[in-house]
């Protein structure tokens, strides 16, 4: 008897989450409302922290610190800021160097209308050199801070009542926890941000970690080189 | 045993103390070497691994415990497989030939700028322990790849490249690396030197580099994805060097698919010499500008539909535009005010223009299979891929006077494919009489700067469609803009209805939206119709050319004569469609 519940829950767990999954032969636009603005959130992260310290950081580290940042900060650029707004900025604490990007970009990017932004911190699902005994303790604790802004903010305080209508990730390794916490939503039903995924411009031959691991979950999937075999061009450069 | 090479002898390695190399690191080796040996006891049989764990107690204590245990659970290994790869070495001979090893690379980098297919000689003495080490060393300690880049860089050989090539003032930017010259400088401030008839500055950080890559005319770097945008779209030629220890960054990958493309030179360190002798500057690609075109047609059709109408609060006031006033030579005039403008705001004035207007689009649509038009005033190539639905049905040719649109144009749409664009002036006529079957010119005769060539430009464009059934569509800026137009024209005095108004159109361009640098405003040159007068326009440029306006009479035969379909307002345009006959 009880056996036969948890099989029913464990059907049931599983068509939801074939239910939720975007359904790439229809590609249509998901909302046939008409709106005037469209919330968009963006993900801004880097593949280094200073958590586990060397002897000496070696130069290259800042470097990797910029791309994906310059990036989709250059993606936002490219929108109506009378459209697209408010916009949310999710950064990994620690992340000075992308903060203070933003911070910067915002207050060219709107002109002389007051900008309307916001940035939210949340902790690093894994830092660099980490022992991996601990990587499930870490991405548990980001997820908790991306599932408080995804499903409870929304849900509890009437100033937020929603994240965003569009999540834009490029790549850096947390933003998975992100995408794990807009599922969560959409499993409960409630409203969940499309998911875009860019990847990054560096990644000519082959799709990133974070770009194979979202795939099957992201709403639009955007590369910037011709998948295997094309010849190389310019045609789907996105930066 | 080691190779042997005649002379060169100041360049042997041996074992000195007072290299300038990292001090601290090589005293402290010294030091624990010498601890060490004397507290083994070669009577015990596991001595290897006493000698090991008192080596690593020694360097913590030395060292304050500041030591990457990995790292040096490494050399250890190597103090290891030195003693069992011969029974010939004593304890001692083998914590020696650790010491050395260790010391070793700096030395090859720093003292004898060692470069691929040098010979060395090793003078190693009787016990040849020199080169042991060399053999044994390559993995075991390795500078960075950014130190490797940066010793290079200071190396005569490539010092002389740059000279040779005409370079002779060399700005460097160290960071943190352990590189030598780097611990000269204090944090912020820039050291000068002379080498090799080169004037070398160097530093260690800056907030932002985009100063020294303006001053630049060729710039090194790594292969980071960001730094090759900046400074190739600054138009600065550049050799990248790929790192190919970040793991993530996959810079070999991106190096390389842009030195296919003839963006860029990538090499390796080795050859960086050599990549400086070879680079052709002018043979350098530039790099596409940035368009945001495509991605905010991705981000439309996936997220949103935008109401037409923004609600009144948030309407920005409609901007009143200053008259202009067209003097001396138009064409010049023209060259100032247009064109050269947007050369400068081609890629950012492209991401504003992606939504095709649905009267063209329908226009477009209703051509039959086969056919094959001008787009005179293309601009980024918006309407070259239409109509959406049988791409490649129709062939749009695109002309526009500035090539940096056309660049964008080049590879409007999706896909692979190449646009037909021709670079061009719409008033030059370039066309065969009567080749096209179909001819659009949108929001393009109004930069013309006199009537006479604006006529002249509905002339060309009727020449340049077949005389039996070629169709037109033209589409200017109209002076009444409606409720959503960001412009106004100021009425304030009574314009006649045929003139029009001769205007500036501001555009506001932020070069770099992460910099302090104020946006830069540009004026663009436009006569905005007044109504009727774009078909008071078609009918004078018909006259002229002998057309009978109107639509064809039954019974008449041989006359030849343009009708006007339609004409009337939409969005803040004046349009007209019409359609040429002949019996």
């Amino acid at each position: 008897m009880i056996w036969g519940l948890v099989a029913l829950t464990v059907f049931l767990f599983a068509y939801r989450i074939i239910a939720i999954l975007p359904k790439n032969h229809k590609k249509t636009r998901h909302s046939t409302k008409r709106k005037t603005n469209c919330s968009v959130a963006v993900f801004l992260g880097s593949g280094a922290s200073n958590r586990f310290k060397h002897n000496a950081l070696p130069m290259s580290l800042k470097a990797v610190q910029g791309g994906h940042t310059s990036e989709a900060l250059a993606l936002i650029s490219a929108l109506n800021p009378e459209r697209y707004n408010p916009r949310t900025y999710v950064v990994c604490s620690g992340d000075d160097l992308s903060v203070q990007k933003v911070i910067q970009f915002e207050s060219q990017f709107s002109g002389t209308q007051k900008s309307n932004y916001s940035l939210l911190l949340i902790p690093r699902a894994r830092h660099v050199h980490q022992p991996l005994v601990t990587i499930p303790v870490s991405v548990a604790f980001s997820l908790i801070h991306c599932i408080y802004y995804l499903t409870f903010r929304p849900l509890f305080d009437p100033k937020t009542p929603k994240f965003a209508d569009a999540l834009v990730l490029n790549g850096p390794g947390t933003c998975f926890v992100l995408c794990i916490a807009v599922y969560i939503n959409k499993f409960l039903g409630l409203q969940a941000p499309l998911i875009i995924y860019v990847e990054t411009f560096a990644r000519v031959k082959s799709l990133s970690l974070s770009g194979k691991l979202i795939r099957p979950f992201a709403d639009r999937f955007l590369t910037q080189w011709p998948s295997q075999g094309g010849s190389l061009n310019s045609n789907s450069w996105l930066v | 045993m080691g190779r042997y090479s005649s002379g060169i002898s100041d360049k042997s390695v041996g074992f000195k103390t007072d290299w300038p190399v990292p001090k601290k690191l090589e005293d402290k080796l010294i030091q624990v070497a010498a601890l060490t040996l004397r507290t083994i006891s070669i009577q015990s049989t596991n001595w290897l691994s006493e000698v090991e764990t008192l080596f690593m107690d020694r360097y913590l204590q030395i060292c304050n415990g500041q030591i990457d245990k990995a790292h040096w659970r490494n050399m250890c290994g190597f103090f290891q497989r030195a003693c069992e790869a011969s029974i010939h070495f004593t304890p001692a001979e083998a914590a020696r030939i650790t010491v050395a090893a260790l010391t070793f690379y700096p030395a090859m980098f720093h003292i004898a700028n060692l470069e691929a297919n040098q010979t060395i000689f090793i003078n190693g003495g009787s016990s040849s322990i020199g080169a042991y080490v060399i053999q044994m060393t390559p993995g075991y300690f390795k500078p960075t790849d950014d130190e490797i880049l940066l010793a290079a860089v200071f190396t005569e050989t490539v010092l002389l490249s740059f000279r040779e090539k005409g370079y002779t003032h060399l700005v460097v930017q160290c960071g943190n690396s352990a590189f030598e010259l780097s611990l000269t400088i204090q944090n912020g401030q820039a050291q000068r030197m002379e080498r090799a008839g080169v004037e070398i500055e160097f530093y260690k950080f800056k907030p932002s580099l985009q100063e020294d890559y303006e001053k630049a005319d060729l710039v090194v770097s790594h292969a980071g994805s960001g730094t090759i945008l900046d400074v190739r779209r600054m138009g600065k030629s550049m050799i990248v060097v790929p790192n190919p220890t970040l793991l993530d960054n996959h810079q070999e990958e991106l190096a390389s698919a842009l030195q296919e493309m003839g963006y860029l030179k990538a090499t390796k360190v080795e050859q960086l010499a050599k990549a400086i002798n070879d680079l052709d500057m002018s043979g350098s690609k530039p790099l596409p500008a940035f368009d945001g075109s495509r991605w905010k047609k991705t981000i439309i059709d996936c997220v949103c539909v935008f109401r037409s109408r923004l609600p009144s609060s948030s309407i920005m006031a409609p901007r009143a535009l200053e008259a202009a006033k067209v003097e001396g030579n138009p064409e010049t005039y023209e060259d100032q005010n247009v064109h050269a403008i947007y050369d400068e705001i081609a890629s950012h004035f492209s991401s504003t223009r992606y939504k095709p207007w649905p009267i063209i689009a329908a226009f477009l649509q209703s051509l039959t299979t086969g056919s094959i038009g001008l787009d005179s005033g293309t601009g980024n190539g918006k309407y070259l891929p239409l109509p959406p639905d049988r791409p490649g049905d129709i062939w749009t040719i695109g002309l526009d006077r500035s090539k940096n649109l056309l660049e964008i144009a080049k590879t409007a749409g999706t896909g692979n494919i190449f646009r037909e664009v021709v670079w061009g002036n719409v008033l030059d006529n370039p066309w065969r009489k009567g080749v096209f079957d179909y001819a659009i010119s949108i929001a393009t005769i109004h930069h013309l700067a006199t009537h006479e060539r604006r006529r002249k430009a509905v002339k060309c464009l009727i020449q340049s469609t077949s005389p039996v059934y070629g169709r037109l569509l033209i589409y200017v800026w109209a002076i009444e803009q409606d409720e959503l137009s960001k412009r106004k024209v100021v009425t304030d005095e009574d314009i006649p209805s045929s003139t029009g108004k001769d205007v500036v159109v501001p555009w506001v361009l932020t070069k770099d939206l992460q910099r302090q640098t104020p946006p830069q405003v540009y004026n663009r040159y436009y006569h905005m119709f007044a109504k009727g007068e774009l078909s008071g326009l078609v009918v004078e440029a018909a006259t002229e050319l002998g057309l009978h306006v109107g639509s064809a009479t039954e019974g008449c035969k041989d006359m030849k004569g343009v009708e006007i379909v339609q004409d009337g307002w939409e969005r803040s345009n004046y349009y007209v469609e019409l359609k040429l006959w002949q019996t």
